[in-house]
């Protein structure tokens, strides 16, 4: 079996490649990931100031550098010991609903809906966003850009910047908001919740009207049977910027409910020696293999498990569309892996109507954004719900604040073993030995990994019929029967 | 003008640093706007959309690595693949994406593109031979911005 090196330098392995193994009768047995690994960046950070993280965390993806920048604004406030102000934990959520909202619909409508609207045996050219507008009307592809804009707006309304980000601070943030600014993000909120009940309506007509997407949906290639993480508030609702970890188990049965700077203690590590890839497991339930089921260790995050952990949402709406959702696939936990597609729609709906509910609140234009630490730093944790899973930054510095060591868990690293697992399922039938590899099964093996949405570069910048990633599979002994590129 | 590419990967940089010396350079000149951006699929389209004209820079790779050489390119010699921009791919598809959806795309574009080294190690700095090549490009941006 070929033996791969992992550079111990500061490296991003670069490129995406799907390894699919074959057995004796060659067939489908296993399915390997590669995709970029973070222990380069991990490394990258030690040595620097701790608040200068904030600002260089955001460039891990250039998809979800909120998401970075506001689990290390966490982590850093846990490393100095100090809690920011009501105002400041206010803002920042309000920025986080607006970047949840930038993501899911650029997700949704450029990376998602192209599999749905045009279908999966739809040709590659065709089948990306711009087949979608070709379907649904340059108008709502309008209306979409539109919308980006907005969420946009906010986030740099709130925080300077939506994307070169250098506001949170240790005990709060850099800047704040007016009154006037809070108002007519308030606006912008209302235009914002109008549009997702729109995504509402068009994931009704392209997707559950259509019996044949509804089946896939449900299709057994397309199950997966694990574990949920995510975050909840204090009635178990579904929460982005702060709560406590909840895991559900297959059934749906709390396994445990942490505060997440005890993560170490629930979720374990598992190295494979033929990959760069660490694969997370429940520590509950111990490393029993790549493989599903009440017995594994395997769990997954991101939209899915996180309706899966939680009793619904907190606000009306985005309530109502999660009962919706539970009726029509449930009983939860709903472990349809394409189901994460209107798992996004009920979230874009709570974000919108939490922005709405924030930039009402006078609170929100408070001076009050910062708490000044006086203890000495040492070491903190700080995790969020990334749109992509749950999000985990540990620093430990020296006493002056220097970083020695950091780990990070990204969104899609908890899902590194069920996606191998998806796409294994999503291959077997469609790839076996001196059968050539179609452009079908790609799109099936593609469409598995895709609803994971995962988060490194080389996927993201990417929109459907145009992945990065190679297909490689290979006997048994590792020789190469035949390598694709996507 | 828009400079493109990720400023903690090394080479990846040379885009948002042209971009940073255009701005010096281009102080006072009317109607021109310098923007950075590490932008994804969209982000390109939201960054150029309401422009007439772009001149936009940023990384490539060819298969015939010279790092630090500049080449200026139509945007249909992008599209058609001969080259690939760090962060290209989606430079054809924003384009296509903008117009599908009746955004103001700039109907004149010229891409500048250096060619890099390694964009895959983490740096904070580009290397020198790429570093070398900033200067000459930005003096190429002016040139491009005040041909009129």
């Amino acid at each position: 079996m070929t033996r791969v090196t992992i550079d111990p330098l500061t490296r991003l392995e670069g490129h995406g490649k799907i390894e699919l193994f074959l057995d004796d009768a060659g067939q489908v047995a296993d399915a390997y990931l590669q995709i970029p690994e973070l222990r380069g960046f991990e490394r990258f950070c030690v040595g620097r100031p701790v608040v200068e993280l904030a600002r260089i965390v955001p460039k891990i993806c250039g998809v979800c550098p909120g998401a970075h920048h506001l689990a290390a604004g966490k982590a850093i406030d846990a490393v100095y010991g100090v809690e920011p102000p009501p105002a400041a934990r206010k803002l920042r959520e309000l920025f986080y609903c607006a970047h949840f909202f930038h993501s899911h619909v650029a997700h949704f409508f450029a990376l998602g809906s192209p599999d749905f609207v045009l279908g999966p045996d739809a040709d590659a050219a065709q089948r990306n966003v711009l087949g979608v507008l070709e379907r649904v009307g340059a108008e709502l592809g309008s209306s979409v850009l539109q919308h980006r804009k907005i969420a946009q707006d906010i986030q740099a309304t709130v925080a300077g910047h939506a994307t070169h980000l250098v506001w949170c601070v240790p005990g709060g943030v850099s800047k704040g908001i007016t009154d006037e600014q809070r108002r007519a993000i308030a606006e912008q909120a209302r235009s914002c919740l109008e549009f997702a009940k729109r995504s509402v309506q068009l994931f009704d007509a392209v997707v559950l009207s259509n019996p044949a997407h509804v089946e896939l949906i449900r299709s057994g290639a397309y199950q997966l049977v694990t574990h949920s993480m995510g975050l909840v508030d204090a009635q178990d609702r579904v929460a982005f910027y702060d709560g406590m970890v909840r895991v559900v188990d297959t059934d749906g049965r709390e396994i445990v409910k942490y505060a997440p700077r005890d993560y170490l203690q629930h979720v374990g590590e598992h190295v494979e020696p033929w990959s760069y890839l660490k694969f997370p497991f429940l520590k509950a339930k111990g490393w029993t293999g790549l493989e599903e089921g009440p017995a594994s260790g395997v769990y997954r995050a991101a939209p899915l498990a996180r309706l899966n952990v939680a009793s619904g949402l907190a606000t009306p709406v985005a309530h109502a569309e999660y009962e919706r959702f539970v009726a029509t696939l449930g009983p939860k936990p709903v472990h349809a892996t394409l189901a994460q597609h209107w798992a996004r729609i009920v979230e874009l709906l709570y974000a919108a109507e939490r922005m709405l509910e924030l930039a009402g609140d006078p609170e929100t234009a408070s001076p009050e954004i910062r708490r000044v630490p006086d203890s000495v730093p040492h070491e903190g944790v700080g995790t969020v719900e990334a749109p992509r899973g749950t999000l985990t930054h540990h620093y430990r510095t020296d006493e002056r604040g220097i970083v020695v060591g950091v780990n990070l868990i990204v969104g899609t690293t908890n899902n590194h073993a069920p996606i191998c697992l998806s796409v294994k399922k999503a291959a077997q039938g469609a790839i076996r030995r001196g059968q050539p590899i179609t452009p079908g099964a790609l799109n099936r093996i593609e469409m598995a990994f895709r609803a994971y949405d995962p988060c490194f570069s080389c996927a993201t910048h990417s929109l459907p019929g145009a992945l990065p990633m190679e297909v490689i599979v290979r006997e048994r002994d590792g020789t190469i029967v035949e390598r694709v590129a996507m | 003008m828009l400079g493109v590419g990720n400023a903690i990967r090394g080479d990846d940089a040379v885009g948002l640093l042209v971009a940073r010396h255009s701005e010096r350079q281009l102080v006072g000149v009317p109607d021109v706007e310098v923007r950075e951006a590490e932008p994804g699929a969209l982000g390109l389209v939201e960054a150029m959309s309401g422009f007439d004209r772009v001149i936009l820079v940023d990384a490539m790779e060819t298969e015939v690595r010279t790092p630090g050489r500049i080449h200026r390119l139509a945007l249909e010699q992008v599209r058609s693949g001969g080259a690939r921009l760090s962060h290209d791919g989606d430079l054809n598809a924003a384009f296509a994406l903008g117009e599908g959806v009746g955004v103001t795309m700039p109907s004149e574009v010229v891409v500048i593109a250096i060619e890099i080294g390694d964009d895959e190690s983490l740096a904070e700095a580009p290397s020198p031979t790429v570093a070398a090549a900033i200067a000459p490009a930005a003096a190429l941006v002016a040139r491009e911005v005040l041909r009129r």
